[in-house]
């Protein structure tokens, strides 16, 4: 089917489908395409300014030619007259001429994206609803887009190798289908050891139901990585208001302990406290490391969220 | 002795054991769920109790709960162990007689009546029965009751019998039970019944007549009697008009009767044209119990002639005691008598003096110049010993007497010799006086009435002596020009027809110069009857010719029945049996079926002869009251459904009760109201032990139902000066509020949103609109009133309505927007009103005929000129009445639509539209603005632009 776009009617769109079932395994291609099309729809305004601002500054934006940066360019024949601390003299002896060793001139920067993978994501209170998965992957996906159109390379946490440039978008979803098929549970805590830059930014996507320890770590590093972090929590209706009344055992996806409620609707005022604690305890930590942490409901449209991750990332 | 219908349901109860372990079985299994966050609650600790098992009683009264369900469910039945009589007999039901009361206090609950004798039909004709219907109430034109006549039918098999029904029809009399009584107490002694009963229903109308103790007793002697009656109508009937009585004002007094133990009511008397218009009505109130009440009935719409009174209640019944006709007896005639100075100044020998004290009673006087009072187009002009009329005054004479006058003349000695033709015989020259050159030896007596004329029934006196006359010539007479001879057959009194008015003479004068007629009683009976013959003026040029100057009087003096009233208050074309009645009897025979209430004489003018009527002649005589009938009465239950008692509907109830005590209970146990009083306490800011909160709850909750009850009674006080000022202060439109606050809300944004645009475009400053509840508030305070009714509205009080009437009669525009939503009223399909908008205005608002809104109308050019006037919809007409357009155009009083123009209009809080896009877009929204400034406009400038008052000036300035 295809529909004219309003406003539009010599141009036409064809609508992706919502993932429909529960599949254990979301089809990251099409959340893919999904993530891109609500980029498209994004004002142009929103990308822009990040570009024209950081232009000049350092990053990781390679020129493709050399001058300041931190990755390797090329060897060049040294010149009299240079500082002789630039002659590499690893290169320089395997011949008889001396090597000067270029860095790229880099004004691009590394985009960190960093999805939460564990048990807890694969959940919806309701079946209109995405699972906190295909959410936060959407989310990743666009912080990806929107990262290549602003010129930077997309790195993920947790998968070694080159960062992302904007033509390696295959191999950056199959990068995730990988990482989801191995049952990558603890994607933060390999980013914590990956050895990172300095500069950049980071997007961590999560519901951030792991203990603060791991978090904390996390951030940390990126803070003394001084890479920029922001926080996107991916939250289920559910999650934010206690739904249940009546005699209910409820049991996380994680292995915790099952609990039994007698009455759930007259502990709602207590649950309700410990999630709004939780919230204001993230909030707190990512303060406290000078991260911005945002929450997204599921229940919340797609452009709205993908609206709100590009402000994220226009600052 | 119990039995049920379905009595394998009751195994269910064999289940109620599982139930009483179901419901202890607690607490029920947890719902398994699952919850991410679970983690973050792992230490919570619960602070409410698990759940307990419920009270036994809770449960008892569940499962007793469940019983009556399944019992109910179950059908059962309770058998009477002795009063087996109707099931017993099943076999025995050969003839049943169905005497059935058809009299004129049954025509008001008829269809109920019907419905109760068909069951009854259908109940005894399963088993066979065969019925005899009779009739107690006599037929028009039927002298005896017998089997040949509709009342009494041959038996006949159920199908037969609820055909029979269905063509009766209530007859316009008291039921006859003591002829009825008498004529079958003739029939058993000769064994010539028409059927032997087996059994007899007497569904009897409630009321003791003459006879009813006989022919129960006769009945009862004939076979098992099972007296029925009906419960009271819904409106509190039968009611019954007494014969009214009008007094000197014009107005008339009126009474009206019903049975005892009635229930207050409040029922409208409206008297209506012969159209049907309503002229004005009177609301005659009953209190609990009351079974007379009084009404005063003043006309309020001039112009048309009263027809008729009508009796109307809410539920529609119609009565032949409801109604009472009017003709040209009770008309109040305008009677012109001719004087001149000299006539005040020798009182009392003037004949103005006589002729004044004779017809005042019949009329209205005036007296004055023959031109003034020409001018004044009366009904009957009285000329008494003048000269002969000459010249223009004769023409005009003329003229007003073709159109339908009454032209009365006396002779005298200054009566002329000039024929000027206004006579109905040629004159001989010159008076016969005793002692006159025309010698009369000694004064001459009347000569009886003739039986068949105009004064049929009047008794001459030997006292009375004519000393004078003026002859008529010999040969030129025709005997029925002459009503009244002297003993030598001269003509005294003579008529003829001229065009459609009528000249009646008087040879002898009006003073008592050459008779002493003026002097003696028959004066006023004889001029009454003159009166009679006063055809009607028509204030047109010049009527149809069609309409006969006749008098309605047949020349044998007999007046032919016309049509004759039935059982409903309706006319209905007279059978053959019914009776001619003599004028001179038409007030004196007695309302019989040779001789019923009904219409005589000619069609266009007849007499009239109602139900009501003095003693001994009115079936409704001024004493009459309605006797209940003290019975004894057999119940309708008992007889429809023979000794059966269902038992499903307690049962079910009792489950009913069950359940509403579950769940107060429930709650209870629940701790609602604790709850409830600790909400209380919070509010009031009081901590205090849990008794005294509970308390102040209780205290919290009866405070808060006392303000409704207070409100209507703080309003009720006199704030109607208040609200006169409020409304008139600045220049308002009304709105009759609906009682739905979204609609109301809707229509005050709409005129306030026009009285907006009218302050941006034209000079006239409107307030904001004012809700007006015609039942309370006058509405001639404002000069446009808005209603936007629906279909499922309720009617109108009697009290509203009468309001609107007598806004419209006062010149306020009504304004009906019937909104086309699902639910609106249907729109008027042409002339006259429909149904449901009648239905919605109530009974006393007089529906004129409407034409649709063009763009000649003076409401397409008040303001702007306009061809179109849509709404927020488009398309359908707008419909004023046929007055408001012509050359002589009037306002219309009622402007109807259905283009929901308010929704056009309104304004929402933030001065964008309530409805912000129009199918027209733009263009409709300015042209539904201006409809609507043209409306203001023409209901403060009325008629003011269709006027060509100031055409002449306008020309001229054209011109240069």
């Amino acid at each position: 089917m295809r529909r004219a776009i309003p406003g539009f009617p010599h141009l036409s769109a064809r609508p992706v489908p919502a993932p429909s079932s529960v599949a254990d395994v979301p089809d990251l291609t099409l959340l893919f395409e999904r993530a891109r099309e609500a980029v498209s729809r994004l004002p142009r305004q929103v990308i822009r300014p990040a570009r024209s601002v950081r232009i000049h500054e350092r990053g990781i934006h390679g020129r493709r030619r050399a001058g300041p940066g931190d990755s390797f360019w090329q060897f060049r024949h040294y010149h009299a007259g240079e500082p002789a601390y630039r002659i590499d003299w690893r290169r320089s002896a395997r011949s008889e001429h001396l090597y000067v060793r270029q860095q790229e001139w880099e004004t691009s920067r590394i985009l960190w994206i960093a999805c939460d993978l564990s048990a807890s994501m694969n959940y919806r209170s309701r079946k209109d609803l995405e699972t906190k998965l295909e959410a936060a992957l959407t989310l990743v996906f666009a912080a990806a887009v929107l990262g290549w159109q602003m010129g930077e390379l997309i790195g993920v946490a947790g998968i070694p190798g080159r960062p992302f440039a904007a033509s390696a978008r295959r191999r950056l979803i199959a990068a995730f289908a990988r990482a989801l098929e191995a049952g990558d549970s603890d994607a933060f805590d390999t980013f914590a050891a990956t050895r990172l830059p300095p500069h950049g930014r980071a997007i961590l996507v999560s519901d951030f139901l792991l203990p603060p320890a791991r978090l904390e770590r996390l951030l940390a590093r990126l803070a003394e990585a001084r890479i920029a972090t922001s926080l996107v929590r991916v939250e289920d209706p559910a999650e934010r208001d206690f739904p249940f009344t009546g005699r209910v055992r409820i049991e996380g996806l994680e292995g915790e302990a099952p609990l039994l409620l007698e009455n759930a609707g007259m502990a709602r005022d207590e649950i309700d406290a410990r999630l709004a604690a939780h919230a204001r305890g993230l909030q707190a930590l990512a303060m406290a490391r000078g991260a911005r942490l945002v929450t997204l409901g599921t229940d919340r449209p797609l452009a709205d969220r993908v609206l709100s991750l590009a402000g994220l990332l226009a600052q | 002795m119990l039995s049920f219908l379905h009595p394998w349901v009751l195994l269910a109860l064999a289940g109620l054991p599982l139930l009483w372990r179901l419901l202890n079985a607690l607490p029920p299994a947890p719902l398994e769920m699952l919850w991410p966050p679970t983690g973050l609650l792992g230490d919570l600790r619960e602070r409410t109790p698990p759940v307990h098992r419920p009270p036994w009683w809770l449960v008892l009264l569940r499962l007793l709960m469940v019983a009556s369900l399944i019992f109910a469910a179950a059908g059962p039945q309770w058998h009477r162990a002795d009063g087996g009589g109707t099931d017993g007999e099943k076999q025995s039901h050969g003839t049943i007689w169905l005497v059935i009361d058809d009299g004129f206090a049954s025509a008001e609950d008829w269809t109920a009546r019907q419905r109760l004798v068909r069951r009854l039909i259908a109940r005894f004709g399963e088993e066979g029965a065969r019925f005899v219907l009779i009739g107690t109430a006599p037929r028009a034109g039927e002298k005896s009751f017998d089997v040949r006549t509709a009342q009494i039918s041959a038996p006949i098999d159920a199908f037969a019998a609820r055909a029979s029904l269905e063509s009766m029809v209530p007859a316009p009399f008291a039921p006859a039970h003591a002829a009825l009584a008498g004529w079958l107490a003739e029939r058993a002694a000769n064994n010539d019944l028409p059927a032997e009963p087996d059994r007899i229903l007497w569904i009897s109308d409630g009321q003791k007549w003459k006879g009813t103790k006989r022919l129960a007793s006769l009945l009862a002697r004939l076979a098992p009697l099972d007296r029925l009656r009906l419960s009271a109508p819904p409106g509190g009937g039968p009611y019954a008009l007494l014969p009214p009585e009008r007094d000197d004002q014009g107005g008339w007094r009126l009474a009206v009767v019903r049975p005892p133990h009635g229930a207050a009511a409040e029922i409208l008397l409206v008297g209506l044209a012969r159209e049907g218009s309503p002229l004005g009505t009177a609301i005659v109130r009953f209190s609990a119990g009351e079974t007379r009440s009084k009404a005063y009935w003043k006309a309020e719409f001039s112009g048309l002639t009263l027809d008729r009174f009508v009796l109307r209640d809410g539920t529609g019944a119609r009565g032949a005691a409801r109604v009472w006709r009017l003709d040209r007896r009770s008309r109040r005639l305008r009677i012109g008598i001719v004087a001149g100075p000299q006539d005040s100044a020798r009182p009392f020998a003037s004949p103005v003096y006589y002729l004044e004290r004779a017809l005042r009673p019949f009329g209205t006087l005036s007296t004055g110049a023959l031109t003034d009072l020409l001018a004044r187009v009366p009904d009957v002009l009285v000329i008494a010993d003048r000269p002969m009329l000459a010249g223009q005054v004769r023409q005009r004479l003329s003229e007003w007497l073709a159109r339908g006058g009454l032209l009365i003349r006396f002779a005298g000695p200054a009566y002329g010799n000039e024929t000027d033709r206004l006579h109905p015989l040629p004159l001989a020259r010159g008076a016969r006086v005793v002692g006159g050159r025309l010698s009369w030896e000694r004064p001459h007596h009347l000569a009886p009435f003739s039986a068949q004329g105009a004064f049929a029934g009047l008794a001459t006196s030997s006292a009375l002596k004519v000393r004078g006359q003026v002859l008529a010539l010999p040969g030129g007479s025709t005997s029925g020009a002459i009503l009244a001879r002297l003993d030598d057959g001269t003509p005294l009194i003579s008529s003829a027809a001229r065009g459609q008015g009528r000249i009646v003479f008087f040879h002898t004068s009006a003073d008592a110069q050459w008779t002493n007629l003026p002097l003696d009683p028959l004066f006023p009976a004889l001029l009454r009857r003159v009166l009679w013959l006063a055809p009607v003026v028509s204030s047109g040029a010049s009527g149809s010719g069609t309409r006969a100057a006749d008098s309605g009087i047949a020349p044998d003096g007999l007046l032919p029945p016309r049509l004759i009233l039935d059982g409903f208050g309706g006319l209905v074309a007279a059978p053959p049996g019914v009776k001619a009645v003599p004028l001179a009897g038409i007030d004196s025979t007695p309302i019989s079926p040779m001789a019923p209430a009904g219409l005589y004489g000619a069609m266009e003018r007849p007499f009239v002869r109602n139900l009501q009527g003095p003693s001994g002649i009115g079936v409704i005589d001024p004493d009459f009251h309605f006797t209940p009938d003290p019975g004894p009465w057999t119940k309708v239950r008992d007889l429809l459904e023979g000794a059966r008692r269902d038992l499903a509907g307690p049962a079910f109830l009792l489950a009913l009760l069950l359940l509403v005590a579950d769940i107060v209970a429930t709650g209870w146990l629940k701790g609602w109201m604790r709850r409830l009083a600790r909400h209380g306490l919070h509010s009031a800011r009081i901590a205090d032990s849990g008794r005294r909160m509970r308390r102040l709850g209780l205290l919290l909750m009866a405070a808060a139902l006392i303000p409704p009850l207070s409100h209507p009674l703080a309003q009720s006080g006199g704030d109607d000066a208040a609200f006169a000022i409020a409304a008139t202060r600045e220049t308002r439109i009304g709105y009759i509020p609906t009682g739905d606050p979204v609609r109301d809300e809707r229509v005050r944004a709409g005129l306030s949103g026009l009285g907006r645009l009218i302050r941006l475009r034209t000079s006239v400053r409107l307030g904001e609109p004012m809700a007006v509840d015609p039942a309370r508030r006058p509405l001639a305070l404002f000069a446009l009133v808005y209603w936007m009714p629906r279909a499922d509205d309720p009617p109108l009080s009697p009290a509203a309505s009468a309001e609107i009437s007598r806004y419209l009669a006062a010149g306020g525009i009504l304004f009906i927007d019937l909104g086309a939503d699902e639910t609106s009223v249907p729109p008027p399909s042409g002339a006259g009103g429909t149904g449901t908008l009648s239905r919605l205005l109530g009974t006393g608002v007089m529906m004129p005929p409407l034409v649709p809104l063009d763009e000649r109308h003076i409401l397409a050019r008040s303001f702007y000129l306009l061809d179109w006037f849509p709404g927020r919809h488009d398309g359908a007409p707008v419909w004023v009445t046929t007055d408001s357009i012509g050359n002589e155009p009037k306002v219309s009083p009622i402007v109807i639509g259905r283009n929901d123009w308010v929704g056009a209009w309104a304004l929402d809080g933030n001065g964008g539209f309530l409805v912000p896009e129009l199918a027209g877009g733009l263009e409709q929204r300015e042209y539904a603005f201006r409809f609507g400034v043209n409306l203001v406009i023409y209901a403060l400038a009325g008629t003011y632009k269709g006027d060509r008052i100031h055409l002449d000036a306008i020309l001229e300035r054209l011109k240069r």
